[in-house]
């Protein structure tokens, strides 16, 4: 008989997933419902992509930031169970508050230094209305912060693509420019699924690995070729 | 002096890899020669091309140079600060370079790039006159006293952060590479070595560490040869039900007396 497994209980590693939500008041209308509608679209496809390895535990959370910035959904919660409720716009653009509550909640501990390197992904359509860069210097005092897997998405023409940038920190990933809303379906159908599936299957490397990101991400799909800009 | 460590060492391929279709990048081994014996364990990059060969190069070309190691200091292993000197230097550059050496000869090319065969790599040795501890990258090496306490024997490694780590392919790797002497350890004292896949599959270090009294307790019936053929099984399940990750793991055991 094979005798008992040492040590203690055994656990899959965590990956937390946090969408950074723009609900300004240049995101009312069509904008916002488009969010709304393309990560409600992405979460069958993220839980598809969680199931497939067993080995990661993709825990899902949400900030919303406009006059200020708040948790839309505070608890990291299980990808299976995650479900997403309309976001609203109004007000200004608060993004460097919203950098300094996941760079609280990336803090070590609680978070584990076991777990999978986070996924963060920035959403937005104008500029930082507040201290951005007291924000991405918090996050980035962070070391999950420095090590997470930071995308961002730029609705429309008026997004501030140099912030975004600053944001991702690697001049080898660029934001993401979706002027329609099926190219934000795309962004995010591809953030929740291609790259959550390299941050959930981390090879190890060494600090110097070739890429200069901190995950080796899979190509982002292009921008749709139609005239359909509307943003 | 007392009698060489029984040892013993196991490696399986990761859940993931299995799910994936790619092999085990992670290798151990032992050599033992006298009243020497050298155990080690590597782990190659998954970022890289050709980690397997780096691991597996990693393992062949410590052992031997551990070995040689003690076997050349003669009387003056008996003065342990002249022996962490030397292990500080030149021990830690010959390892590197060694590993250096043998991945140019293996690519047949002195210009070949070193990072497409990066890799971890943690030894111990042991000898009737001291235990030499080595880690290069993420790992762990745990020594479980006889009373059941667990200490760590190497400094933390602050450049290793998640799945970032040390690796063999830097350059100037050699200072990387932490390095300890300790006197030869009571009978009954458990040394375990094992690459970062082992850990990362428990909540917290506290969980982790609860394999060092847990090992110690299944040897009291026979011992490591007892143990050994269990261990494939531990390390699948670890891996299937944690991280996922390949893991290498190799235990050295100083038997109590006999009753």
């Amino acid at each position: 008989m094979r005798p008992k497994l040492p040590g203690g209980p055994l656990a899959t590693r965590p990956l937390h997933f946090i969408f950074l939500a723009d609900c300004s008041g240049s995101m009312m209308g069509d904008k916002i419902q488009s969010l709304n509608h393309a990560i409600r679209e992405a979460i069958p496809h993220m839980q598809e992509v969680a199931h497939g390895n067993p080995n990661a535990e993709v825990l899902v959370r949400a900030v919303r930031f406009a006059s200020g910035a708040q948790w839309h959904v505070s608890q990291a919660t299980p990808v299976d169970q995650f479900t997403w409720a309309d976001l609203t716009a109004s007000g200004t653009t608060d993004m460097g508050r919203a950098l300094e509550l996941v760079a609280d909640t990336l803090k070590t501990p609680p978070m584990p230094e076991r777990a999978l390197p986070p996924v963060l992904v920035l959403i937005s359509d104008g500029q930082p209305t507040d201290a951005f860069d007291t924000g991405l210097r918090q996050l980035m005092a962070e070391p999950w912060g420095k090590k997470a897997v930071r995308l961002s998405i730029a609705i429309g023409g008026d997004a501030d693509t140099a912030v975004l940038q600053k944001f991702i920190g690697h001049a080898e990933l660029q934001p993401l420019q979706a002027n329609n809303a099926e190219d934000l379906v795309k962004y995010i159908r591809w953030a929740s699924t291609a790259v959550l599936k390299a941050a959930s299957s981390p090879a190890s490397q060494t600090q110097a690995a070739p890429t200069g990101v901190n995950v080796p991400l899979p190509p982002a799909p292009p921008a749709s070729v139609t005239t359909n800009d509307v943003w | 002096m007392s009698a060489p460590p029984s040892f013993a060492f196991e490696k399986v391929t990761g859940a993931r890899h299995l799910r994936a279709g790619k092999p085990c990048q992670d290798d151990a081994g032992v050599t033992a020669a006298g009243p020497f014996v050298a155990l080690a364990v590597a782990d190659g990059h998954g970022t890289c091309a050709f980690a397997e060969v780096g691991a597996a190069l990693a393992i062949r070309g410590v052992l031997p140079a551990l070995i040689q190691f003690a076997a050349e200091l003669g009387p003056r292993a008996t003065d342990l600060a002249s022996v962490q000197a030397w292990a500080d230097h030149p021990l830690r550059v010959q390892l590197v370079r060694d590993w250096v050496d043998r991945v140019r000869t293996h690519a047949a090319n002195a210009a070949t790039d070193l990072s497409a065969f990066g890799s971890t790599l943690v030894f111990v040795l042991a000898t009737p006159d001291f235990v030499l501890f080595g880690q290069l990258g993420d790992g762990d090496v745990l020594v479980v006293d006889p009373d059941g306490s667990v200490t760590s024997p190497l400094p933390a490694d602050p450049a290793v952060f998640g799945d970032e780590t040390t690796s063999l392919c830097q350059p100037e790797a050699w200072m990387a590479l932490r390095v300890r002497v300790i006197p030869p350890p009571s009978p009954g004292t458990l040394v375990l070595i094992a690459t970062d896949g082992y850990s990362k599959s428990y909540p917290n270090d506290e969980e982790f560490r609860r394999i060092g009294p847990d090992y110690a307790a299944l040897l009291t019936d026979g011992g490591l040869p007892m143990l050994a053929p269990h261990l494939r099984d531990f390390l699948e399940e670890v891996t299937t039900r944690g991280s996922g990750d390949d893991i290498a793991l190799g235990l050295l055991h100083w038997p109590r007396e006999r009753q």
